[in-house]
């Protein structure tokens, strides 16, 4: 369906709430110069404003939604498009931009505009008081715009004017508190990182440039087919192919570019809430999933990404074991959730990605809210070894938590159970290579019921470690505990968008998403790649299993430390080498530090001194020195004494008649 | 009796050396300007001289002799500024002594 423009609005709203949000938080900046005692003042508005656009955005989102339901299979398969923008002519090379929404972008704008309006409420609750209380709901809302512009974007070009301005937005708002000092330094990591990725994400686009003339995804899409035969073609696919999932390695924090986003819990907690977990993060998958049939003709770079995932997965999950900082253990719960996305793309079947990735929202973003009602309440405490029995203070907070909790540890029936056993499922029944990285992926999820659960016992459990009649905590307001509320029901029953194989009524997103993955299926038909071997018996057995698993693993961390963090220095005691490399997340930073930021340290340190000290001053210098060598000597010739200039001029003059009269 | 040109010539050369090594030998700055006129005068024999010369065996030629009364009033107004000079250096300096203007020595 063509020219649908009130697609426009969808991130044009956010857009303009920003700039409001900007405008009000100037008007802030001034009335405080002239009374420092105004407090809020004009920037109290930026909250209204901002959960109006995100509200407009969502509704818009909505009717979008069941207009694209309304339609037959081919018809969503083309999406709700509106009239395109011709933006670039180059010759040969063109784009226009139009916003789509077909089944695979009307999941991410649903998830988006939802969870971001509920976290936009739930910030206006949080971030009250601060002196840059609009100027975050201007970030904010920008970055809702930009990542509806990545989702939205029918051409690759848009998608990176999104991609880059959701990583500028991570940037702001990682550093949001900046005057403190770290999180300006954790936001430019973030940023330096990304860059990383985004460089190999251009390339790519450059070499599907070269392969197909165009970068818009349907074309790409459809041209893919064309090539399968040509090996040539085939190679530079590939590599394109690589090239990409190194741009969604950077956003989506894989292996080994996953360090900035444990730094990145440095921002307020909302944002890492809708940034890095809900919606940013998950960029790099829907990447992948949105150009299937591209990773569908490259059969090995589908499997170099599922091990990425499976290894990100495991790292993710051994590292949250040993952190103390309630943050930290969701940011690398959540590197390594996207390792379990990754993985599920690899499998080739796209949709147990997406489904996830929407779960994971839902229960990613209800832990995160949840920690940080946990850190309001304890007037910014993130240290779980300084909390304990928060159960009897803040009940709301504790109950949604638990159900995130159920939820990530993979408690059957509860929304991430089924996603991530649908994962495995499929890992395992691919068979070959697969089988590995299902064992992986199943003793890191053992690993993920393990270290959630002492997270809730340490958090919410045990008797209080801290002073209660000097902290006071305190249940967070009702803008707060609404949203948890809200997420809560959706963690618990997100299971339900998308069933096992051998339940009724399964897979209703996996048939939701047929028009885009229907692409990659018929490129897999061509090269003979099957998706997954596996029967209705292997299904009900490995659901038992994961079910078991998670059951086994939560009871045991919980039940550990029930009665506080003593058995972490017991382990510190008996194994301090291994707590300490799990603590340090594989200590990755320090590789980092030895290979990459040592050397280029010495490399700029090298050409500070030799070629910038000695080639370019010295050519400068050089330059100089000699007019004053030269000066030195010619000098003389004025010696001040008419007479010699007399004489010189008549040598001089002689000289010349002499060539005159020989010439 | 009718002079050889060449006599007339050695003689503007004998002048002319005495004026160059008078201008660049004498410290003093009016004999060095009376040296600059024995140059010139020199120069205005050897005009006149060529002039005779080349007269003698063809048409009449003129331009020897109004050269020589060109470089006889670029001399005059030569020896007028030059003269000024030479008060404006004495004002100066107490002093006709060439050897006293060295302010531009490098």
């Amino acid at each position: 369906m063509k020219d649908y423009n009130l697609l426009w609005l969808m991130p044009l709203l956010p857009f303009l709430g920003s700039i409001v949000c900007g405008a009000l938080h100037f008007a802030t900046l001034s009335a405080r110069k002239k009374n420092p005692e105004v407090g809020a003042g004009p920037g109290a508005l930026a909250a209204p404003v901002a959960i109006l656009a995100m509200v407009g955005s969502f509704v818009v989102a909505v009717t979008a939604f069941f207009k694209l339901k309304g339609l037959d299979a081919a018809g969503r398969a083309m999406g709700v498009e509106s009239s395109p923008w011709h933006w670039i002519d180059m010759g040969p090379f063109s784009v226009d931009l139009s916003m789509v929404v077909d089944p695979l972008s009307a999941i991410m704008i649903l998830v988006i505009t939802g969870i971001g309006t509920l976290i936009h409420i739930y910030s206006s609750g949080y971030i009250k008081g601060d002196p840059g209380f609009a100027k975050f709901f201007a970030y904010l809302n920008l970055f809702v715009a930009m990542m509806l512009m990545l989702v939205l974007s029918s051409n690759l070009v848009g998608l990176f004017v999104g991609w880059e301005g959701v990583g500028l937005c991570s940037y702001l708002l990682i550093g949001f508190w900046y005057d403190k000092g770290w999180p300006a330094e954790a936001g430019q990591k973030a940023f330096v990182v990304n860059r990383i990725g985004d460089a190999c994400f251009l390339i790519g686009a450059f070499l599907l440039i070269r392969l197909f003339g165009t970068l818009d995804a349907s074309d790409i899409a459809a041209g893919v087919a064309g090539i399968l035969e040509n090996g040539e073609q085939m190679k530079d696919l590939g590599l394109a192919a690589l090239l990409m999932f190194g741009g969604a390695c950077g956003k989506s924090a894989q292996f080994p570019l996953m360090v900035w986003l444990p730094d990145a819990m440095a921002g307020p907690t909302p944002v890492s809430a809708l940034i890095h977990a809900a919606t940013m993060v998950t960029a790099g998958v829907y990447l992948i999933a949105r150009m299937n049939p591209v990773y569908a003709a490259c059969p090995d770079v589908l499997f170099f990404i599922g091990c990425v995932g499976a290894l990100t997965a495991f790292i993710g999950a051994t590292s949250a074991i040993r952190q103390t900082d309630i943050k930290k253990v969701l940011a690398y719960s959540t590197v390594s959730q996207l390792g379990y996305m990754f993985l599920g793309l690899s499998t080739g079947v796209w949709a147990a990605a997406v489904f996830h990735l929407v779960t994971h929202a839902f229960f990613k973003g209800l832990l995160f809210l949840g920690s940080g009602s946990v850190i309001h309440g304890m007037h910014h405490e993130q240290d779980m070894y300084k909390m304990g029995g928060l159960r009897k203070h803040m009940p709301k907070t504790f109950l949604t938590f638990m159900v995130g909790a159920a939820a990530l540890a993979g408690l059957p029936l509860l929304s991430g159970y089924f996603s991530k056993d649908e994962i495995l499922f499929l890992a395992f029944g691919h068979g070959g290579g697969y089988i590995v990285l299902w064992a992986v992926g199943l003793i890191s999820a053992a690993m993920t019921a393990y270290y959630t659960w002492r997270m809730v016992a340490l958090t919410f459990f045990g008797e209080e470690r801290f002073d209660v009649d000097k902290v006071h905590p305190h249940e967070s307001p009702t803008s707060m505990t609404m949203p948890l509320m809200v997420l809560a029901v959706l963690a618990a029953l997100g299971g339900l968008l998308n069933l096992p194989h051998v339940l009724p009524g399964y897979g209703v997103m996996k048939h939701w998403l047929e028009p885009v993955t229907d692409l990659g299926t018929r490129v897999f038909e061509a090269t003979g790649f099957v998706e997954s071997h596996a029967g209705a018996t292997t299904e009900w057995l490995l659901l038992a299993l994961g079910a078991g698993v998670a059951l086994l693993f939560s009871h045991l961390g919980f039940r550990r430390y029930l009665n506080g963090p003593e058995p972490d220095m017991a382990d510190a005691r008996r194994a301090p080498g291994l707590t300490g490399f799990l603590g340090n997340a594989w200590r990755l930073d320090g590789i980092f530090e030895i290979f990459i930021l040592i050397p280029v340290r010495l490399l700029s340190e090298f050409i500070s001194a030799i070629v910038d000290k000695l080639c370019i001053d010295g050519a400068v210098n050089g330059v100089a020195s000699m007019a004053k060598l030269i000066g030195d000597d010619t000098r003389k010739m004025t010696t001040g004494s008419v007479k010699s200039y007399a004489v010189w001029m008549g040598v001089g003059a002689a000289a010349l008649s002499l060539l005159l009269i020989w010439i | 009796m009718n002079v050889p040109t060449e006599h007339l010539l050695i003689l503007a050369a004998v002048l002319f050396s005495l004026g160059a090594l008078g201008f660049l030998l004498r410290r003093n700055l009016i004999v060095i300007l009376a040296s600059v006129e024995l140059m010139l005068n020199a120069a205005n024999l050897t005009f006149l001289a060529g002039a005779r010369a080349h007269s003698s065996v063809g048409p009449l030629n003129l331009d020897g002799p109004i050269f020589a009364l060109f470089v006889i009033l670029v001399a005059a107004c030569e020896a007028a500024l030059g003269l000024a000079l030479v008060i404006a250096f004495y004002r100066q300096k107490q002093s006709v002594d060439i050897e006293a203007a060295a302010e531009l020595r490098g």
